[in-house]
């Protein structure tokens, strides 16, 4: 198996809507991949075909080196989901649950999903549809977790959580990853913690992907930098502009292709009285990329 | 996939305990209902019918509720990725759930119904007479329906897409399929083919509404739009199949060939220019077949509705009528159609008359007028037209058992009781058309059953088959009685001129019109029936041996075809002895199954071409 997930050409049209649009991206064993993307960029369509829950107009979804949909049923027994909506029927209790997925997977770990209840303080006996938002991603967590996955997909899993459950939730994750080496496949607007763990990153904007890029990489060629004079200096430094804006007389912008001896050269060459850089956080970075504030 | 299937069958059962309370709770309620000081007459039966009604009532609610519910919920509320997400087949989890779902159904059934049937006893077999199999598969297929079908309806509902327009038109294009496949048969009064063909065509449609949902499943997924289109491809197709399949066989019963067919009657137009063969094919599971034959050359029509509904043929032999459903949207009403053999390239005509499946009609000599009775309504029109010539009410308390024209003018109506009792009486009317009026001109002693009556060509006697008295056609009054006892109610007979004829053992008895005898002509021996009349003065007898043609100017037997069953049907709907031509070309069946023909004069045989 050389990749964990591999979409080639992936494309979902709902009538006459594209929502994914020749998407490709691959995801190495071991790795965490996060997919970010805006409300409606079809983040959530790309994960049901990746599971295999949605067949693709084209191109092809596979799974620890099988076709999704033709093999949903033999890979689920490796993949953990947690979804980004609590899809449990309300009425089952956690315990039944636990016992309903105990009698379809095959390495299924009853004693670490009892720890986990224990640990978040939910009662086996509660029923599904009572609990709390932030209770269902977790009992849907220790679910995804007790099947002792090789690969996790967490849709959205802090969408809805308080800080608190949030920081709980990234805890478990990372820890299991830690202990297992378990490939983790996430969409979040949590950008902040997804930052400290992601190996990788996709962003989808209108049902393209728009970007796929290590982690480190990315950090590295996008900078936000200030100098006291007009745009034009930037692209006479050859610099790619992402986002572009007035800083008192001079300019701000944020540039995918920073190099740090093309802007001393560019900063030596304009004379410029101010001229500085600061790296992007991931948030930052999306922004810039999509366009628009807010993931 | 069964322990899979298992699993998820245990999660929805589980799921249901309060329905089962629910039912518990409920089959308490007839015993309360009997305890109510005013149902206490007859407590049980009280408990029995009020079981019944609520067990039915809550067994069809429940159908109609997991139907709607069983994946459909799921699908609406985004649940349907739970199982998805897990390794399971859609196969495993439709059946999972379709079990559950049954299993609920039969339980709650049983939890209402049983204490009441128990409870019951005797009543409860008063209370539902239908008790027994049919009535348990009936519910049953009720039952099933409603869950299967309404689980698809859901889905088809729930998808909000255009594609439900095509789920109604492909579901019309069903429904008049069947309804085409069907309706020969049921036109044909073929329907110990029809019911078992609809029930497998039902039970077919069960199926594939109950096998479909797993290819929805398969090709959906978590998406409703794709679960309907699934849905709606595998339903469709599975049904179109069935249709094909059940087209196919009922296209195969309708086709037996004339060769191989196992002869049942062959009746014939007196010019010999047609016959109608009329029979059952073993090769096509014994379906009743007819054609309509030119013995000379053997060119056939296959009659597409066999055993035409009440055919007549006219005296002259050149017009036929009959009726037939003309729409499976209308079959309470029968339409007449007219063929008119003298036409080069005769075809069915339909006439704008119509009638119920209990009326009569009766076709003029010539075949220009067409008497219907209807209830109590006796009316005249004109063919192919179709013009109302005239109409009137009978007056009498009797059904009408036959009608014909005693003139062309003139309709004589002849009224019975169906039932068999001693001291029945017939009535005889009549309608002139000129005048429109109808009178009653008789009330005749027929003794204790109507076995028909046989008339001369002017209609002024007849001959009662059931105490072969000679009677006046008009006034009933009695002329005289058969002196001898033919050997059947059929071995007697009135020929066209008013001769009478009897046969008895080895001896034809002639008669002249006022039952004097006249002739005694050894006949072969057995038992005969008179079928016809070939010229004048000929009569055509049939027995086990064959067909006998005895010559009343020779006082002779004229020839006898062995072995051969020819033309001729005992209850001939029309009142006058049937009459071949001189030169008329003769139809038979030689024992066991060989069409042959024979020359009316000489009787000289020959195979039917084919």
């Amino acid at each position: 198996m050389s990749t964990a997930i591999e979409a080639s050409g992936v494309t979902i049209r709902y009538g006459r809507k594209t929502a994914v649009d020749d998407v490709s991206l691959s995801v190495q064993p071991g790795s965490v991949y996060a997919l970010l993307g805006r409300n409606g960029s079809g983040k959530s369509s790309l994960i049901r075909a990746l599971l295999g829950q949605l067949r693709t107009d084209r191109g092809s979804a596979n799974l620890l080196g099988e076709d999704a949909w033709t093999h949903r049923r033999r890979l689920m027994d490796r993949v953990g989901v947690v979804p980004e909506e609590a899809d449990a029927p309300p009425e089952m209790r956690v315990g039944e649950l636990a016992w309903f997925s105990s009698r379809l997977y095959s390495r299924w770990a009853q004693n670490a999903f009892d720890e986990r209840m224990d640990r978040f303080g939910i009662a086996q006996r509660a029923r599904f549809g009572e609990l709390s938002k932030g209770q269902k991603k977790q009992v849907s967590l220790a679910l995804a977790l007790a099947i002792r996955p090789e690969l996790i997909v967490l849709d959205d899993p802090t969408l809805g959580l308080d800080v608190v459950a949030r920081k709980s939730l990234f805890e478990e994750v990372i820890a299991d990853m830690a202990d297992r080496g378990l490939t983790v496949f996430i969409t979040t607007h949590d950008l902040g913690p997804v930052e400290a763990i992601a190996d990788r990153v996709g962003i989808l904007k209108d049902g393209r992907l728009v970007l796929d890029e290590d982690v480190e990489t990315l950090k590295a060629r996008f900078r936000r930098i200030r100098v006291s004079s007009q745009p034009a200096v930037l692209a006479e430094a050859n610099l790619v502009t992402a986002s572009v804006r007035r800083w008192g007389n001079g300019t701000e912008a944020v540039v995918s292709n920073y190099d740090d001896l093309q802007f001393a050269r560019m900063r030596d060459a304009e004379e410029l009285t101010a001229a500085d850089v600061t790296p992007l956080s991931l948030e930052e970075i999306f922004i810039a990329v999509t366009g628009e504030a807010g993931a | 996939m069964i322990h899979d299937t298992m699993v998820i069958a245990m999660r929805e059962l589980r799921e249901r305990v309060r329905l089962f309370w629910m039912a518990a709770a409920l089959a308490l309620v007839p015993f309360a209902i009997a305890a109510v000081p005013t149902a206490r007459g007859n407590r049980p039966l009280t408990i029995a019918v009020a079981a019944g009604v609520l067990g039915l009532a809550f067994v069809f609610g429940v159908a109609l509720a997991l139907g709607v519910s069983v994946i459909g919920r799921d699908l609406a509320e985004n649940r349907l990725s739970f199982y998805f997400a897990k390794p399971l087949s859609p196969a495993a989890l439709w059946t999972g759930k379709a079990i559950a779902s049954l299993i609920t159904i039969a339980s709650v059934a049983l939890i209402v119904i049983l204490p009441g049937r128990l409870a019951g006893a005797q009543a409860w077999s008063g209370a539902w007479a239908g008790e027994g199999r049919p009535l348990v598969s009936l519910l049953t297929a009720i039952a099933l329906s409603l869950f299967f079908g309404t689980h698809a309806l859901a889905t088809m509902v729930r998808s909000r897409s255009v594609f439900i327009a095509f789920d109604f038109v492909l579901a019309v294009l069903a429904v008049v399929s069947i309804l085409a496949i069907l309706m020969p048969l049921v036109v044909a009064s073929q329907l110990e083919f029809a019911r078992p063909l609809l029930k497998a065509l039902g039970a077919s449609v069960l199926v594939v509404l109950a096998c479909a949902p797993m290819w929805q499943l398969a090709g959906g997924r978590t998406d409703k739009r794709r679960n309907h289109v699934a849905l709606s491809k595998a339903l469709w197709s599975g049904i179109a199949v069935v249709i094909l399949v059940a087209a196919g066989y009922a296209t195969w019963l309708r086709s037996a060939p004339l060769p191989g067919l196992k002869i049942n009657a062959i009746e014939q137009t007196s010019g010999g220019r047609r016959v109608f063969i009329m029979g059952e094919a073993p090769s096509r599971r014994g379906f009743p077949t007819e054609f309509i034959v030119d013995p000379v050359t053997g060119v056939r029509d296959r009659v597409s509705t066999p055993g035409w509904r009440q055919r007549r043929l006219s005296d002259d032999g050149r017009v036929t009528a009959w009726t037939e459903a003309d729409s499976f949207l209308k079959f309470d009403r029968l339409r007449l159609y007219v063929r008119n053999f003298d036409e080069v390239r005769s075809a069915n005509e339909a006439t704008p008359i119509t009638l119920s499946f209990v009326g009569n009609f009766a076709l003029s000599p010539d075949g220009t007028r067409v008497a219907t009775a209807e209830r109590d309504t006796i009316a005249v029109y004109e063919l192919p037209s179709g013009r109302l010539i005239a109409a009137a009410k009978s007056t009498s308390e009797w059904p009408v058992r036959q009608l014909f024209f005693a003139t062309r003018d003139v309709v004589r109506i002849i009224g019975a009781d169906y039932r068999e009792r001693p001291g029945l009486t017939m009535s005889i009317e009549e309608l002139d058309v000129r005048s429109r009026r109808l009178t009653k001109s008789a009330e005749v002693a027929i003794g204790s059953r109507y076995r028909g009556a046989v008339t001369s060509d002017d209609a002024s006697r007849m001959l009662l088959r059931q105490t072969f008295t000679v009677v006046d056609g008009r006034t009933g009054d009695a002329i005289a009685v058969l002196p001898v006892k033919p050997s059947s109610y059929y071995s007697a007979a009135m020929l066209r001129d008013g001769t009478l004829v009897a046969a008895t053992e080895g001896v034809m008895h002639v008669f002249d019109r006022d039952v004097k005898p006249s002739r005694e002509i050894n006949i072969p021996p057995g038992k005969h029936v008179v079928t016809g009349q070939i010229g004048e003065s000929a009569v055509m007898l049939q027995s086990k041996a064959g067909v006998t043609v005895v010559d009343l100017a020779r006082g002779a037997v004229r020839y006898t075809v062995p072995n051969v069953k020819g033309p001729g049907v005992f209850w001939s709907p029309s009142l006058r002895l049937l009459r071949y031509a001189d030169d008329a070309v003769m139809t038979g069946v030689e024992r066991p199954a060989k069409l042959v023909t024979w020359d009316a004069q000489t009787g000289k045989k020959r195979d039917l071409p084919m």
